[in-house]
């Protein structure tokens, strides 16, 4: 028996309810369908926090994809999850609840936003939650499509920093409606997403943006993740920052400072 | 004694091959002593020094050497060719290098094999049952204990740990339960529906979900806690426990208690979770004042049978009608005439039980109507039985009891003491009426009413010598769904003449009515 | 509601046919009373089972054991580099013992030492010496260092040096003399400390020079690649001899010493394939010292047995041994002896099963298990029984019949107690009397009663 411990667990996870089935398994994560349909994520050791996410401590030449397989039942008895087939266990009583706090300082100058948003492709610029939201929800290549995880990146700000804001109301709305349309991953992140929960690499960013911490090493981050989730997110989130601040988006950095 | 020896050049193998080569040669009769060895220095040495070998050889360490001292010149010859047949083995062809899975040695060791399990179900000795019982909670399972003998500390202790973990224990002497429709221990098929069950007692457990069935409704859950859950040591832990999880189970609409009464501590804090837990709750508390019993969503009831109708009726939404249950089918001119054929000296009951809740029930009733029936285990110590093995008067006794069962199956299983007694009552002159149970389903004989007919047919015989004709009455507690065939065993009784009613209080009442007509004519 | 019932069956077994039968799933526990029907043992382990404390503190402790990296660096005087080593100790295998009480082979053996050592110059004079306390004997466990059989190590003996990089600690291990009549299994006469003589001058001269050249052996390196070359490196050590003499010899030939003293030194080793047992015994311990002493952690680190009892140490037992008689071992005999000849179970080099090897590795060395009449079907099996009883596997020691997985590593004494399986252990078996030497060899059990033993303590401690 392969027996790791998880030393950080997302706010989401109901311990009490992990038991499903193995759906999808990577190098560095897996992901688990539990039997209500939600998807929760192991990770190995250093792997970000995520709202449904297990983070294992594990050793460095661990790697999920060369240990276990899609299909595997997964239960959990008295803290410790069992994978059926594979003989391995992952102990959660130790494990801390990761609570993501942000706590906005201040926020982001146009000429920040303005800089960081320098171009970017007008599609982009011209999104209308109510037009738009349909048109990007399962669309581009990725596990993760591209347009879900701009549609992710554009809800933190509105769900963090203004939730009354009508940008946010709109967006959950649309999003809620059409997120049937994708697949099962990106159903989760969105899903999750309009009732505020994110994962940390997008928190770090927007704590950055708010004056919290270094803005381009947060954005580095958020840009790995994935292979082009990343990028997706970091956008969406951005353009999410400018529109709850009501900054325009279709001045240059130069007519700004002009203006 | 004789010595000779072989070299068989150029072969090698290893010395623990060698040493079981050795081994084997050296058991076979007529060998004194055998070897066979590389002829290394070292090796020669130890043979000579055995005795093996008379004087030194040249030493080849990759020659074969084997050494043998026998009683003649044949058994050494058999030996050689025993020797050089084993050299030359191929490699055992069931070596497939897949030793089979070693069975699981521990509940953890189970676990790991078997992740998905939810339920330990535990019958080993009482006094390791409790500590197995505690490692399954620890490990994340519910626990059901079939084993007794476990002490009352371990009991609450064990209780209370589940209680700490959200986890449900189910005993111990506890041999009766049915979750998610699968029966445990001595349990019944019975359909699945939303009338969930909490019961201290086996047979009780049975008996409702038998007639709630019998009904057209079906059972979600039912939960057994040992026979000693209420009592105030323990403080009704589980049946708490039992009343929670059957609240929020979105199966069940219907809640049914069944046990002996608690104390009044205990009753009470029953009965507030009874009453708080959202849905409503049948009480069969056997042997309560039915007044003390009240409460918001409570329904009192004083028999299993009207336990069940309850249920039955509440889980259709009907509003439980106030009124009794019939007594039961038998028309009071049948009554009648079966009270003239006994003969004058017949005036008594004798009630031979499997089921202890049973003959419990049995003894209430009957006290209410009668009067006060001798037991093994009475109502009232005053009427305790001077010999458990023989009735006086009017008698119920529960031959499942331990001062019956010591050292021997319980009756369920095994029929031969209960065979016994019907024969014995038969050939007592004042026996009237022989009340019996038949309980079917999993855990019991293939075939409990096929026994009992046999032993009835027996005894009718013996009766009939002395001028008597005892009245048998039974039932059967059980399901079309069982595997001994409801129907079939409820057919067999009748062929043999006995009177089968559809429940335990319906044949007791029966048997009132016959005692009370025989008391009129006399 | 879920329409099915899995449950985990302990006691009558129709039960669980019932319940599938009735359209559920179970699976039958083999039972049998824990702690051989010891009910306060019983009761004390189940408040260990799964948990959350132990287990926590065992990850420690594993972890620890499996990134221990032991290289053997040197070699120096016992005297000299054992820790808390008297001028006048005698250090034995096994846990502690009178020296009154001792069985033949270590009395001898002790007897030989002493007269090794030059304190007296007969056995008269010798055992006045340990009469009247002048020299006392101690478990060579207690120094950091292991000795298999008898394992007696004195002040002007060589003990070669292993450090486990990972962590700095060190541990001892004196050299092998060889088969036959040799100190190890008591014999005490002059040709044998002429020998241990010439080991402490010529051959421990040649060891230094060659050691210091090579700056240190990995260790674990040649005991996995002995693992794949039919070795348990326990019982079987032939292959990791010729892996380390392969490593040495180079470096010895540079040394620039006398080419005879050399020579016989390669000779020497290379002449006995039980050589590399010692470096194996002391990575192991190396290896697990590192995991000893995390609090609360049921791991054991020690099996060690000194010809009367058997005892283990325990990581979150502190220096505590739990110990018992040592069982007498039934194996095969060679020529002439049989089990009424037999010493009870001796030597500190038990440490190897405790490191998962030896016994644990029988699927590497199916020779081995024609000891009790199996087939290679049979060691497979072993080494896999060892699975349930254990923390883990062994990273680095893999075994291709397990399907190039690591052997069962980590023995959890709760799992030994609960399951019943008790450790199995490769060995050579000593004669009973002195300096007679080895009579054959077999495979035994760790006894129960050491593990029962340590449970209690361990659920003590935890309550404290």
């Amino acid at each position: 028996m392969t027996s790791f411990a998880a030393y950080s667990i997302g706010p989401l996870l109901n311990l009490s309810n992990i038991e499903g089935m193995v759906s999808g398994v990577y190098n560095q994560t897996l992901n688990i369908q539990l039997l209500d349909r939600s998807l929760i994520t192991c990770a190995m050791s250093n792997y970000f926090d995520m709202p449904r996410g297990i983070i294992c401590k594990t050793p460095d030449d661990f790697r999920f994809n060369k240990k276990l397989q899609g299909g595997e039942k997964v239960y959990c008895r008295g803290g410790i999850v069992r994978f059926a087939e594979s003989k391995l266990k992952i102990d959660l009583r130790c494990a801390s609840v990761w609570t993501p706090e942000l706590e906005p300082n201040s926020p982001p100058s146009e000429i920040l936003l303005a800089n960081l948003l320098e171009n970017t492709n007008s599609e982009f610029l011209d999104f209308d939650p109510e037009i738009s939201v349909r048109n990007f929800i399962g669309r581009g290549p990725g596990l993760t499509p591209e347009g879900d995880d701009f549609l992710v990146g554009l809800l933190a700000a509105p769900m963090l920093v203004a939730p009354s804001h009508p940008f946010g109301r709109t967006m959950a709305a649309e999003v809620t409606k059409y997120v049937p349309l994708t697949n099962d991953i990106s159903r989760q992140m969105l899903s999750d997403a309009t009732l505020g929960y994110f994962i940390k690499p997008i928190i770090d960013v927007m704590a950055a943006l708010y004056g919290n911490g270094d803005i381009e090493s947060a954005m580095r981050k958020l840009n790995s993740v994935g292979s082009s989730s990343g990028a997706a997110m970091t956008l969406g989130v951005v353009m999410g920052v400018a529109r709850v601040e009501n900054h325009s988006l279709n001045m240059t950095p130069n007519q700004i400072r002009a203006a | 004694m004789k010595s000779q020896q072989k070299i068989l050049p150029n072969i090698y193998r290893d010395s623990v091959a060698l040493m079981q080569i050795s081994s084997k040669l050296c058991d076979l009769p007529g060998v004194i002593q055998a070897s066979a060895i590389m002829a290394t220095a070292a090796n020669i040495e130890l043979l000579l020094e055995a005795g093996l070998i008379k004087k030194a050889i040249e030493p080849a360490p990759n020659d074969l050497l084997i050494a043998i001292q026998g009683d003649d010149d044949k058994s050494i010859a058999v030996a050689f060719d025993q020797a050089e047949e084993k050299l030359n083995e191929a490699p055992s062809t069931t070596s497939n290098g897949n030793a089979a899975a070693l069975a699981p040695q521990s509940i953890e060791m189970a676990l790991d094999e078997f992740p998905e399990a939810q339920l330990a179900l535990i019958s080993c000795p009482g006094e390791y049952a409790g500590a197995e019982a505690k490692k399954a909670l620890q490990l994340g399972l519910d626990v059901m204990i079939f084993s007794d003998n476990v002490s009352f500390e371990d009991e609450r202790a064990l209780k209370e740990l589940a209680i700490d973990l959200d986890k449900l224990v189910m005993g111990p002497d506890c041999g009766t339960a049915i979750l998610n429709g699968v029966p445990l221990g001595f349990a019944n098929v019975v359909a699945k529906g939303d009338i969930g069950i909490v019961a201290a007692s086996g047979t009780g457990l049975q008996q409702v979900s038998c007639l709630v069935d019998q009904l057209g409704a079906g059972i979600s859950q039912a939960i057994g806690t040992g026979g000693r859950d209420l009592n105030a040591k323990i403080g009704g832990l589980s049946m708490l426990k039992g009343i929670l999880t059957l609240s929020q189970d979105s199966d069940t609409k219907v809640i049914v208690l069944v046990s002996k009464p608690p104390s009044s501590e205990i009753a009470e804090k029953v009965l507030a979770e009874a009453s708080t837990c959202g849905k409503p709750v049948v009480v069969n508390f056997l042997g309560a004042d039915l007044a003390t019993l009240k409460g918001e969503n409570i329904y009192p009831v004083e028999t299993l049978e009207e336990a069940a109708h309850t249920a039955a009726q509440l889980s259709k939404e009907d509003t439980p009608s106030s009124g009794p249950l019939p007594r039961h089918s038998v028309k009071p001119a049948e009554i009648k005439k079966i009270a003239q054929t006994l003969s004058d000296s017949q005036k008594y009951v004798r009630g031979l039980y499997s089921g202890g809740t049973f003959s419990y029930e049995a003894m209430l009733l009957l006290d209410q109507e009668i009067g006060p029936m001798n037991s093994s285990s009475p109502l009232n110590a005053e009427h305790k039985l001077n010999d458990i093995w023989s009735s006086t008067g009017n008698t119920i006794i529960d031959l499942g009891d331990d001062l019956f069962t010591r050292g021997r199956p319980h009756p369920m299983i095994d029929h031969r003491l209960r065979n016994d007694r019907i024969l014995q009552e038969a050939e007592d002159p004042e026996t009237a009426v022989i009340l019996l149970d038949v309980v079917i389903g999993h855990g019991s004989h293939n075939d409990p009413a096929g026994e009992m007919v046999a032993s009835i047919k027996t005894a009718r015989k013996a009766a009939n010598k002395i001028g008597n004709n005892p009245a048998f009455v039974t039932f059967v507690c059980g399901t079309h769904g069982d595997p001994q065939n409801f129907a079939a065993q409820e057919n067999k009784l009748r062929d043999a003449g006995a009177i089968v009613l559809e429940s335990n209080a319906q044949a007791v009442r029966l048997t009132s009515d016959i005692l009370l007509a025989v008391g009129e004519t006399k | 509601m879920s329409d099915t019932l899995n449950v985990i069956n302990v006691g009558l077994s129709s039960f669980a046919d019932a319940v599938t039968g009735a359209g559920g799933q179970a699976i039958n526990v083999n039972w049998r009373p824990p702690a051989d029907g010891d009910i306060d043992v019983g009761n004390a382990l189940a408040g260990l089972v799964n948990n959350q404390i132990i287990d926590a503190a065992n990850r420690i402790a594993f972890d620890k054991y499996l990134n221990a990296q032991p290289v053997l660096e040197g070699i120096g005087r016992a005297g000299d580099v054992l820790p808390s080593m008297g001028e006048r100790t005698i250090l034995h295998a096994g846990p502690p013992i009178d020296w009154q009480e001792v069985c033949k082979p270590v009395h001898g053996a002790i007897i030989g030492a002493i007269l090794y050592e030059g304190w007296a110059s007969d056995e008269k004079t010798a055992t006045e010496l340990l009469k009247s306390g002048e020299v006392t004997i101690d478990p060579c466990h207690h120094h950091s260092a292991v000795g298999p059989m008898a394992g007696i190590t004195s002040p002007s003996m060589p003990v070669l040096i292993v450090t486990n990089t990972t962590d700095g600690n060190k541990a001892f291990t004196n050299l092998n003399e060889g088969l036959g009549k040799v100190l190890r299994f008591g014999a005490n006469s002059e040709d044998v400390i002429k020998r241990l003589k010439w080991m402490q001058t010529t051959l421990a001269d040649v060891l230094n020079a060659a050691l210091s050249s090579a700056e240190g052996i990995d260790v674990k390196t040649i005991m996995a690649q002995a693992l794949y070359m039919g070795d348990e490196v326990h019982n079987r050590n032939a292959a990791a001899t010729g892996l380390l003499l392969k490593q040495l010899v180079p470096h010895a030939l540079r040394a620039k010493m006398d080419a005879d003293d050399v020579a016989t030194a390669i000779e020497f080793i290379a002449g006995n394939d039980h050589f590399f047992l010692n470096v194996s015994m002391a990575a192991c311990k190396a290896m697990l010292d590192a995991a000893h002493g995390v609090s609360n952690s049921s791991m054991v680190t020690a099996m060690a047995r000194n010809g009367v009892e058997f005892g283990i140490r325990v990581s979150g037992c502190g220096d505590q041994w739990f110990t018992t008689p040592a069982p007498i071992v039934d194996g095969l005999y060679f020529p002439g002896y049989s089990i009424e000849d037999a010493a009870p179970d001796l030597g500190d080099s038990a440490i190897t099963e405790t490191a998962g090897i030896g016994g644990f590795a029988m699927a590497a060395s199916p020779a081995i298990v024609q000891f009790v009449g199996g087939t290679p079907a049979d060691a497979i099996a072993r080494s896999k029984e060892m699975l349930p009883i254990t923390l883990g596997r062994n990273n680095a020691l893999t075994i291709p019949a397990l399907n190039f997985n690591g052997t069962a590593a980590g023995i959890d004494i709760r799992k030994v107690v609960d399951t019943g399986i008790q450790p199995i252990i490769n060995t050579g078996i000593a004669h009973k009397d002195a300096g007679v030497g080895q009579i054959g060899a077999g495979i035994t059990r760790a006894p129960m009663a050491c593990f029962t033993k340590a449970v209690l303590a361990l659920a003590k401690g935890i309550s404290a």
